[in-house]
């Protein structure tokens, strides 16, 4: 489904050029649970804004499913990400003047998706994160771990192909990380890809592949076995 | 249809989240197009005012005009009667050339004696303004060569009030100075087209051979060939009147003519007023905009950030543009709703005050004045254009970046972009700038306006009752004699009236644009050569006229009732004494003045015209009992309130003579105020415009500097953890305020200087560059704009450090 060549970014600085990621090669499957790991500063949200394809600006070669994104102009660019993508940002995101009934229907309402229907999948939405309770409340009026909920509800509200997710779970609670873990798990059986953030080692287990990343390099890749090993 | 439906909610709601924002916007906006649409409306009205006439842009008016220094003050003068047959008689560039000249007439033999104002005019005036009688008929031929027609044409406006719209009037005999005339036709009511200036009757103007060319005394209006233009018809008229000149050197020396069309004759008068206002309308549009642009900017990021999240999550470009289009129809819609009610309301003070200005320059039938639907309309759009613009400007920036760009900002907490903020700065700066030039002209005015009012006239105008009357051409009045024993009889019983402490009379209202300019020439004057360049403002006056005025006597002595005998005197004043003895006594001198007159006394200067910045002329005054003309007015200081005293002042009269009609009755002071109402008007509007700049430049510097508070939050939050105290907050907010106060002085200061230089004429006694209204200006600007910081810079040193960190 994707497919990284020599992906690279870099930023023009005083300084001089500063390189935030160099090499990327990588590919993943259909229907893969991966997670990037890696510490502070390492390119990690660079990595996954470029397959998101909300950063236009980096060098390589970037397929998905036989678009090569390289080529594309901006505006195919967000056609794609509208088709395929469901971005969880670190920092949320949420429109600070909807509700959050409203926030889940925007994603919807972009895909002419038919009002009727809209309605059903925002309301099922809202009951698997079980947030049905906070649907009319602003998002300022909502706790931390509760507008990350809500981010993540939007990002799956449209049924993407593909799951990209920043730290999904930073602010939440060990249980409520727990399941949102395992909704992409049931989200993953169901064929759904999913590229995950996280410092969270029991999180990032969850992945069937783990791509560590340091200093903007690929610095390997482990299996959550051998993860679970290294930590054990 | 839904998404539709949903997007305006949205639309709503967004702007009801944003209070400040939306008020702002809503109110600029509104103003602007309120003050658009109404100025605008106006000006339309008054711009496409036309005259009533068929191809009026043919009409011309033709004027004598003198090289000579001493008609200087007058831009052009009337024609005379011979000059005017010599140009019907060679020009080929008019289809019909006609004239008339100005009577008054008195009507008698009905209820009420009625002083009329009328022409004397040739038989083809009606087809010049193609404007037949609508009853009857027009002056033959035969009716203007006779040396004597009693035929009148009556106007629609006569007819209607004085003789109820009889049918029968056509053959009717009418009583014009106690002789009588015989009405042959109705005038058409379109020839009243000129305010203050239109005929209630028409009589033939006979020639009379013995004609004087220096006679200036009528006024020419032609009718264009349809091929001719104006400057080729000037040229040929320019060339008639040289040839003129050369043949008759000792009354045409020196003259030559001067064409201008009608309808820029009656307009050219307003348009300095007019032109003054609207330049203070586009002005504050000005500011309005760089507001609606500000308000704008101060939300850019906040906008470029949602727009970016909405990107994200799929939004397309036309899904982003929609919400914009939405919120600028929403913002435009209202504002546009608020500001026509507005404008309709302001309809009414606009007709007044247009009406005010159009009459002074002799507009007839403006009131016109409906708002324009187009310009309504085409500001609407205009401000739909710039919301939609300003609202586009981060939908657009997101569809040129990535949408990454503009998440980081705000995932940084970093504040505006630096060049939104430099935009804002230079915004807040040009407004402030803008506004200061407004408050410049506003603040010359007012100035203007008080010096008025603290100037003096000359005399005092307080407790001054003025009474006019033309005594008919009758030979009850034929001499001058006879009018000035009217006059002494008039005068008792005034003086008898109780409360009248003194009484005058003389020829012309002290204040009035009614010029009676004379030549003279200096006797016994060995060292110069006769001059004809001498002349000066003449009044015949009653003994008692400068006691009665409060007129000071600088020199001499005044006139004494036994000035009345047969050595001619004359009183003149100190310009008359600058101009024509500088150091030299001029007591007991000798001018020629028709007979020669013994100079006696010096009096006072006094203010001569209506207008504002008039030079003051220089005036002399012989009594009133050797030279009375039919125009009397008579004068009187009252001990109360001079309007109480009106009906006992015209019973004087009528007990003179009880067909006597009393053209006017008015209080000095009345005369003064009235003179200077458009004056005021215009002070009065740019003064309410300057207000608005004043409110809109706190608003935008309010605005800019609460959005930067907004976005330094965070900064604030962690300066005021780290140890600062409020003082060193509010002095780093108010400094960039400050600063941009000072720059927007600064330019808008050099900017007035060059404006202002404009409104010379209309200011009085006030230089443009007054330093005082110009300090006036910069420490209001100043102090508001200190104020419009410091409010939302207290705000932000109350920021709770805690609350404001834990805000990301
Ligand atoms: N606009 C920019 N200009 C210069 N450098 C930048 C810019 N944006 C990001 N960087 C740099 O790119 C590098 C990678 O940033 P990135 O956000 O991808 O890190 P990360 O791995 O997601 O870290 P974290 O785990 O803390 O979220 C950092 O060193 C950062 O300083
Ligand atoms: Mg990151």
């Amino acid at each position: 489904m994707i497919k990284l060549k020599n992906i690279q970014k870099r930023y023009n600085t005083k300084a001089g050029f500063l390189y935030v990621l160099q090499q990327i090669n990588l590919e993943i499957d259909e229907g893969e649970f991966v997670t990037i790991m890696g510490p502070s500063a390492a390119g990690k949200s660079t990595l996954l804004n470029i397959l998101g394809m909300l950063d236009h600006d980096w060098e390589g070669e970037y397929y998905l499913n036989e678009n090569a994104v390289h080529e594309l102009k901006p505006k195919q660019r967000m056609a794609l990400n509208r088709q395929y993508v469901g971005f969880v940002f670190q920092a949320f995101n949420l429109l600070d003047s909807l509700t959050v009934y409203e926030n889940l229907d925007t994603p919807l309402s972009y895909r002419n998706v038919r009002a009727s229907e809209r309605a059903a999948i925002v309301c099922d939405t809202l009951d698997r994160f079980g947030i049905v309770g906070k649907k009319d409340l602003y998002p300022n009026q909502l706790s931390g771990g509760q507008q990350q909920l809500v981010a993540i509800a939007r990002a799956v509200v449209a049924g993407p192909k593909l799951i990209l997710a920043d730290e999904p779970t930073g602010n939440l609670h060990s249980s409520q990380g727990q399941e949102i873990m395992e909704l992409f798990k049931k989200l993953n059986k169901e064929g759904t890809t999913i590229i995950q953030v996280t410092h969270n080692d029991k999180y990032a287990a969850y992945g069937r592949r783990i791509i560590r990343l340091k200093d903007g390099w690929m610095d390997g890749e482990i299996t959550p076995e051998q993860l679970v090993g290294k930590v054990s | 249809m839904g998404t539709l439906l949903q997007d305006i909610k949205y639309g709503i709601r967004q702007l009801y989240m944003s209070p400040c924002f939306t008020i702002c916007t809503i109110l600029v906006l509104s103003l602007g197009i309120a003050a658009c649409t109404a100025f605008f409306s106006a000006w339309d009205g008054i711009r496409d005012w036309s005259l009533p006439f068929d191809r009026s842009d043919r009409l011309v008016s033709i004027w004598s005009k003198s090289r000579n220094p001493r008609h200087s003050h007058f831009p052009r003068l009337n024609c005379s009667f011979p000059d005017y047959q010599d140009f019907v008689a060679q020009n080929t560039v008019f289809e019909t050339l006609a004239a008339q000249g100005y009577r008054t007439m008195n009507l008698t033999g009905r209820d009420e004696p009625l002083a009329l104002t009328g022409w004397a005019i040739t038989d083809n005036l009606f087809e010049v303004f193609r404007k037949q009688p609508v009853l009857g008929r027009s002056f033959l031929p035969e009716e203007i060569s006779a040396e004597q027609s009693q035929v009148v044409i009556l106007s629609h406006a006569l007819w209607q009030q004085a003789f109820s719209q009889d049918p029968d009037i056509l053959g009717q005999d009418v009583t014009l100075d106690n002789r009588v005339y015989n009405v042959v036709g109705i005038a058409h009511p379109d020839m009243d087209y000129r305010q203050g200036f239109s005929a209630q009757f028409y009589i033939p103007l006979t020639s009379s051979p013995s004609e004087s060319r220096s006679r200036h005394a009528l006024q020419v209006f032609g009718r264009l060939h349809p091929t001719v233009t104006l400057q080729a018809a000037t040229a040929e008229m320019k060339t008639i009147a040289a040839r003129l000149e050369a043949q008759y050197p000792e009354s045409n020396k020196d003259f030559t003519v001067l064409l201008i069309p009608l309808q820029e004759l009656l307009f050219g008068k307003v348009q300095g007023t007019v032109v003054t206002m609207m330049a203070a309308a586009v002005l504050l549009l000005l500011v309005a905009s760089t507001n609606i642009a500000n308000l704008f900017l101060s939300r850019m990021d906040r906008r470029s950030q949602e727009m970016a999240v909405r990107s994200a999550i799929g939004a397309g470009r036309w899904q982003l543009s929609r919400l914009v289009l939405i919120e600028s129809l929403l913002i435009s819609l209202v504002s546009g709703l608020i500001g026509f009610v507005g404008a309709t309301g302001s309809m009414g003070l606009m007709r007044r005050g247009m009406n005010l200005i159009t009459s002074s320059g002799g507009m007839a039938g403006i009131p016109r004045i409906t708002i324009n639907p187009g310009i309504l309309f085409f500001t609407l759009g205009l401000s739909i254009i710039v919301t939609l613009c300003f609202g586009l400007l981060p939908a657009w920036k997101t569809s040129q970046t990535s949408p990454l760009q503009s998440l980081r900002t705000k995932a940084r907490g970093s504040s505006r972009s630096r060049h939104g903020r430099h935009l804002a700065h230079v915004l807040v700066t040009a407004q402030i700038a803008l506004a200061v030039v407004l408050l410049v002209g506003a603040g010359l005015l007012v100035k203007s306006l008080i010096q008025l009012r603290l100037s003096s006239p000359g005399f005092n105008p307080v407790n001054l009752m003025t009474l006019q009357i033309t005594l008919p051409q009758s030979r009850a009045y034929e001499t001058d004699r006879q009018r000035a024993d009217f006059c002494r009889a008039v005068l008792t019983q005034l003086q008898n009236i109780p409360g009248v402490s003194h009484v005058a009379a003389t020829n012309i209202i002290p204040v009035s644009d009614f010029n009676f300019m004379r030549g003279f020439q200096i006797l016994d004057r060995t060292s110069q050569s006769p001059d004809d360049s001498m002349a000066a403002e003449f009044r015949t006056v009653s003994t008692d006229y400068f006691t009665t005025l409060g007129m000071p006597l600088i020199k001499g002595r005044l006139f004494q009732e036994t000035d009345a005998g047969n050595l001619h005197v004359v009183i003149v004043d100190e310009e008359f004494v600058r101009r024509y003895f500088p150091n030299q006594d001029p007591i007991g001198q000798r001018i020629a003045l028709g007979a020669p007159c013994e100079i006696i006394g010096v009096v006072g200067n006094h203010q001569t015209g209506t207008r504002i910045n008039e030079q003051t002329f220089p005036h002399m005054y012989r009594p009133l009992r050797q030279a009375c003309m039919e125009r009397i007015v008579f004068i009187a200081r009252t001990q109360t309130d001079p309007l109480t005293l009106a009906e006992s002042m015209r019973r004087a009269v009528w007990a003179v003579d009880v067909k006597q009609p009393i053209n006017h009755i008015q209080p000095m002071q009345g005369i003064i105020h009235d003179t200077r109402a458009t004056y005021r008007l215009s002070s009065f509007v740019l003064n309410l415009f300057a207000g608005g700049a004043l409110i809109l430049i706190t608003v935008g510097l309010y605005g800019v500097t609460a959005s930067t508070i907004t976005q330094r939050t965070r900064e604030i939050g962690i300066r005021k953890a780290f140890g600062a105290c409020h003082v060193d907050i509010i002095k780093s907010i108010i400094g960039t305020g400050l600063i941009l106060t000072g720059l927007g002085i600064t330019v808008g200061l050099i900017v007035a200087l060059v404006v202002c230089r404009l409104m010379g004429s209309l200011l009085y006694n006030t230089n443009p560059t007054d330093p005082i209204s110009y300090s006036i200006v910069i420490s209001f600007v100043g102090v508001v704009s200190l104020l419009a910081c410091y409010i939302p810079a207290r705000r932000a040193a109350k920021i709770d450090p805690m609350a404001a960190l834990r805000y990301e």
